[in-house]
């Protein structure tokens, strides 16, 4: 094993189990949670801003290692694999060109549609729709709930 | 090492995107007239600092309300990118295209693009389909309700910029206690996709992301995007082998314009076009004029996003905004959602915070009728804060009904916010909800304010029979915490 292939699968290791802990720690907040409000209390926090602080910050010493580690290697000069080959491949031949008159033409038909369909939402009121829901926080999106 | 122009052009859009920096401070998002408009790229419109609409999240819910408006505009603005800019947009403006991409330049091992990669980015197609179109769409037109679900289930911007963002702020520390399942599960998602993004290319683009499925369908004939000419062509593949997203052939669904193949091609064949105009020619082949007009192109993003800034993003005392409710907060038993103003009853300060005595306000109702809280009072008084286009808000309500039928003495007053107000009446027509009192929030009302509302719902307030807060919170309500609550309230 070369010193690049060692310092990656180092490195991969480390960050592997950053997220292990990291889902370990949230799941095991939310089971703690889940079990004490199956007792009866219902209210009980199953998350707190102390308890994902804690978790986070008891996580710290190993994101700095991480960190530490990748900036070494970036003064090192070891960089990830980048040349990708893929397993089969097409020749460029299907790509693009330059547009001819019909390709032109859709685009603008396309453009038009768009600028219309635009309109239409503006006076039947999605545009107000959109602003409405945009404009408040929408819990379960963000997974609060 | 000096940044690429696309690297640049990610971090001004990740910025002019949420330029609402004063969100990020005070824990607030941005309610302005800019939210009507959809950024192009993918990032939540729930982050402090978002100032425009995400275009995935408002397509959701434009198709959940297909059963009463039709969906144009959603369809206008997202065909509108489509034609002029395509995938572009998630090579080049796209926040969460430029977090994975940083994360991919850790050095470790990589995983290679193959044909398990190129079948697998045909899933988002599914996701597509079930989570953005049909999923909505069956939800709002059989239950009237709309499901967002992309950004529920998988939407990991919305779980780093929404969630991340506001949770971060301390004003918001009453939120942690409403997070669970719903939670859990995001937030294993959203570690599992940047763990993957450390070793795979975009993963969450390739193979999750329907804002690009979309963009995708209309790569082979956007305005913007890389294009080839066929005279300097050898086919030699070169073009497809450098890229790392799974494309067959330059410029198809999966091209994001990122432009490695152009770097590779040694035959200058490629270039990154925006109609006749040339954004990206062959190595050493930029002309004056084109490097003159880039200039000028990033003067004018420049100063826009300087005028955004100083419009929306920084903190000016007196602005309407500040004038608006609270930042979500509180919870059972947690923080006051306001400070105290002046003592009422019984020496209890007056406010909207638990341990706090609410002051008196008085409002019509739908429907008719006057609802004055000093007349509830020896009552237990329930507040319910809500909206017709907040799915949790209707889910809940039917709990509140049943409530008030059990419980003759407890007053429920469910107050809709501001936003949207006009759609109530008519939504709650045919939902024969009798024990419920149903009123609408409106500027001059200010009923939020009183009740400490915010951009948040839904929220619960439980008075007690002296008319003291005991639970005032942002989060969905299970009937079994409604009674828990009443009987805690009507001893």
């Amino acid at each position: 094993m070369t010193r690049k292939k060692a310092y990656q699968l180092v490195l991969s290791l480390l960050l592997a189990l950053i997220a292990c802990l990291l889902i370990a720690g949230v799941v095991r907040l939310y089971l703690e949670g889940a079990a004490a409000r199956a007792a009866g209390d219902l209210f009980y926090p199953v998350f707190t801003r102390e308890k994902m602080a804690a978790l986070f910050s008891s996580l710290l010493p190993l994101a700095a290692v991480a960190a530490g580690f990748s900036f070494a290697g970036a003064v090192l000069g070891i960089r990830g694999e980048e040349a990708e080959r893929p397993a089969q491949c097409r020749p460029a031949a299907g790509a693009p060109q330059r547009p001819g008159r019909r390709l032109r033409l859709l685009r603008l038909s396309l453009l038009l549609l768009s600028v219309l369909l635009i309109a239409a939402g503006v006076r039947n009121g999605g545009l107000e729709d959109v602003l409405t829901k945009a404009s408040a926080i929408c819990m379960e999106c963000i997974g609060i709930g | 090492m000096r940044p690429s122009t696309r690297r640049l052009a990610q971090l001004y859009c990740a910025l002019l995107y949420n330029a609402n920096l004063k969100g990020f401070i005070g824990g607030r998002i941005h309610t302005g007239a800019s939210k009507a408009l959809c950024v192009p790229g993918l990032n939540c419109y729930s982050c402090p600092g978002a100032v425009g609409a995400c275009p995935l999240g408002a397509l959701q819910n434009a198709l959940a309300a297909a059963h009463h408006t039709a969906p144009w505009y959603m369809l206008g603005i997202l065909l509108l990118y489509g034609v002029l800019l395509g995938r572009t947009v998630c090579g080049w403006l796209c926040p969460v295209g430029l977090v994975q991409e940083l994360l991919h330049k850790l050095p470790t091992p990589k995983v290679r693009k193959s044909r398990l990669t190129r079948a697998l980015s045909l899933f988002k197609y599914g996701v597509l389909s079930l989570l953005v179109v049909a999923l909505p769409l069956a939800f709002g037109f059989v239950r009237g309700q709309a499901l967002p679900a992309f950004c529920k289930f998988i939407c990991p911007a919305g779980t780093f910029e929404g969630a991340g963002g506001l949770l971060v702020n301390p004003r918001n520390a009453g939120s942690f206690a409403q997070m669970g399942a719903l939670f859990t599960n995001k937030f294993v998602l959203l570690v599992l996709i940047a763990l993957a993004a450390v070793f795979c290319y975009r993963p969450f683009c390739r193979f999750l992301c329907p804002l690009g499925a979309v963009y995708g369908l209309f790569n082979r004939f956007a305005l913007t995007g890389v294009k080839l000419d066929p005279g300097r062509c050898t086919g030699c593949g070169a073009c497809v082998r450098a890229c790392p997203m799974d494309v067959r052939s330059v410029g198809d669904r999966e091209c994001i314009s990122c432009g490695h193949c152009m770097d590779r091609c040694r035959q200058g064949a490629l270039s990154l076009s925006c109609g006749p105009v040339t954004l990206k020619g062959p190595e050493g082949d930029a002309p004056q004029g084109r490097r003159r007009a880039a200039r000028i192109l990033w003067g004018l993003a420049l100063l826009l996003l300087a005028f955004v800034l100083l419009r929306l993003g920084l903190p000016v005392s007196g602005a309407p905004e500040d004038a608006a409710p609270g930042a979500m907060s509180a919870a059972p038993g947690g923080l006051p959602l306001s400070a105290p103003a002046s003592p009422g009853p019984d020496a209890l300060p007056a406010g909207s915070g638990v341990g706090c005595v609410l002051p008196d306000f008085s409002t019509d109702l739908l429907g008719g009728g006057e609802f004055r809280l000093a007349d509830a009072r020896g009552q237990v008084v329930i507040l319910n804060l809500w909206a017709t286009f907040c799915a949790p808000c209707i889910e809940e309500l039917p709990y509140y009904e049943r409530l008030a039928d059990a419980h003759p003495d407890v007053r429920i007053l469910a107050i809709h916010s501001r936003a949207g107000a006009k759609k109530a009446e008519a939504f709650l027509a045919d939902k024969g909800w009798d024990h419920l009192l149903f009123a609408a929030d409106s500027l001059e009302k200010g009923l939020y304010d009183i009740v400490g509302g915010s951009e948040a719902l839904p929220q619960t307030l439980v008075l007690n029979r002296r008319g003291e807060v005991i639970y005032n919170a942002q989060a969905s309500v299970t009937y079994e915490q409604l009674e828990a609550l009443y009987r805690q309230a009507a001893e």
